[in-house]
C-alpha cells in the first residue's frame, strides 16, 4: 500500500533542511545522510502518532536531534585548526562576502560551538521561529536567541570582521560626523 | 532628523542583529535606517550580515544527492 501523499510529500520536502541540520550536528556528510535515514525510519514507525495539521518539520527535527544526542554525540569529531591555516584562509573583507565560497563559509560554520551552530541552522537555514527552535532543543527562547546572536557574531569574527574597529566610519565619514556634532 | 536623534556607529552595531530580525521599536528602526543612509561603514556591515544570513539560509536549500533521495523514497514507499 502506498503512503498517503499528504504524509509522503512533507517527509520528502523536509529532507534538504534535515540534511543541513544533520551535517551541522555531526560534521560528516555520510553520517548525516544515515542520520536523516534513521530519522525518517523512526518517523515512519511512529507515523500513526503524528497528528495531521501539526508541525511535521519540527517533529522530524526533534527526532533527528534526539537520535543524534543518544547515538552519535560520542562519535562526533570537532573540526580542528591546529596550525591556524584554516583561520588564515578565512580572512576576508566585507566587500569580498559576495565572492565568499560556500566551502569557506562551511569551514567557518564548523568552528562554531555545537550549540550555537545547531541554533543558527535551525533558525537561519531551516526557517524555524525562535519558539519552534527552543522546543526542538528543549530550552528557553532566550537561550536560542542568545546562541543565534553569538553564532552570528562569531561567524563574523571568523571571517575577520571584528566589529566597530572594522566597520566604524572611515576618515571622511568621521570628519562629517565630527562637523555635525559641533 | 535633528542631531539629538542621531545615533553613532557603536549603537548601530550593537542593535544591528535585532534590527535585521525586525525586533526593535519603530523609533530605533528609523534612527538606524537614517544612519545606514549616511554611513558607508555601517551600511557595509549591515550588507555583510545580510549576506551571511543568505549563506546560512542557502544551507537548508541545497539539493540532496540523487542517491540519498532514491534511498529515502524507497524507504518511504515500503511503508
Amino acid at each position: 500500500m502506498k503512503m498517503d501523499r499528504s504524509v509522503r510529500e512533507p517527509l520528502l520536502a523536509a529532507v534538504p533542511s534535515l540534511r543541513a541540520f544533520a551535517i551541522s550536528l555531526c560534521g560528516n556528510v555520510d553520517r548525516a545522510d544515515d542520520l536523516v535515514q534513521e530519522t525518517l525510519l523512526r518517523a515512519l514507525a511512529n507515523i500513526d502518532s503524528f497528528q495531521p495539521g501539526t508541525n511535521m518539520p519540527a517533529w522530524l527535527f526533534t527526532i533527528l536531534r534526539n537520535l543524534f544526542r543518544s547515538e552519535y554525540r560520542k562519535r562526533r569529531r570537532e573540526v580542528e585548526d591546529a596550525d591556524g591555516s584554516l583561520a588564515e584562509s578565512l580572512k576576508s573583507h566585507p566587500e569580498q562576502m559576495g565572492r565568499l565560497e560556500m566551502r569557506e563559509f562551511r569551514q567557518a560554520l564548523a568552528q562554531l560551538p555545537p550549540d550555537q551552530r545547531e541554533a543558527l541552522v535551525l533558525v537561519g537555514a531551516s526557517g524555524f521561529s525562535y519558539e519552534e527552535a527552543a522546543n526542538i532543543c528543549d530550552c528557553a527562547v532566550g537561550t536560542i536567541k542568545s546562541r543565534v546572536n553569538r553564532a552570528r557574531s562569531r561567524l563574523a569574527k571568523l571571517l575577520a570582521i571584528d566589529g566597530i574597529e572594522d566597520f566604524g566610519p572611515d576618515e571622511a565619514t568621521r570628519a562629517v560626523l565630527e562637523d555635525q556634532k559641533t | 532628523m535633528t542631531n539629538r536623534d542621531r545615533i553613532h556607529c557603536e549603537e548601530v552595531i550593537a542593535h544591528l542583529l535585532a534590527y535585521l530580525d525586525g525586533e526593535i521599536d519603530a523609533e530605533k528602526r528609523r534612527q538606524i535606517d537614517h544612519h545606514l543612509e549616511e554611513c558607508r561603514a555601517c551600511f557595509s556591515r549591515a550588507e555583510f550580515e545580510k549576506a551571511l544570513r543568505q549563506k546560512v539560509k542557502q544551507l537548508g536549500h541545497e539539493k540532496s544527492p540523487h542517491s540519498l533521495q532514491k534511498r529515502l523514497k524507497g524507504l518511504i514507499d515500503r511503508f
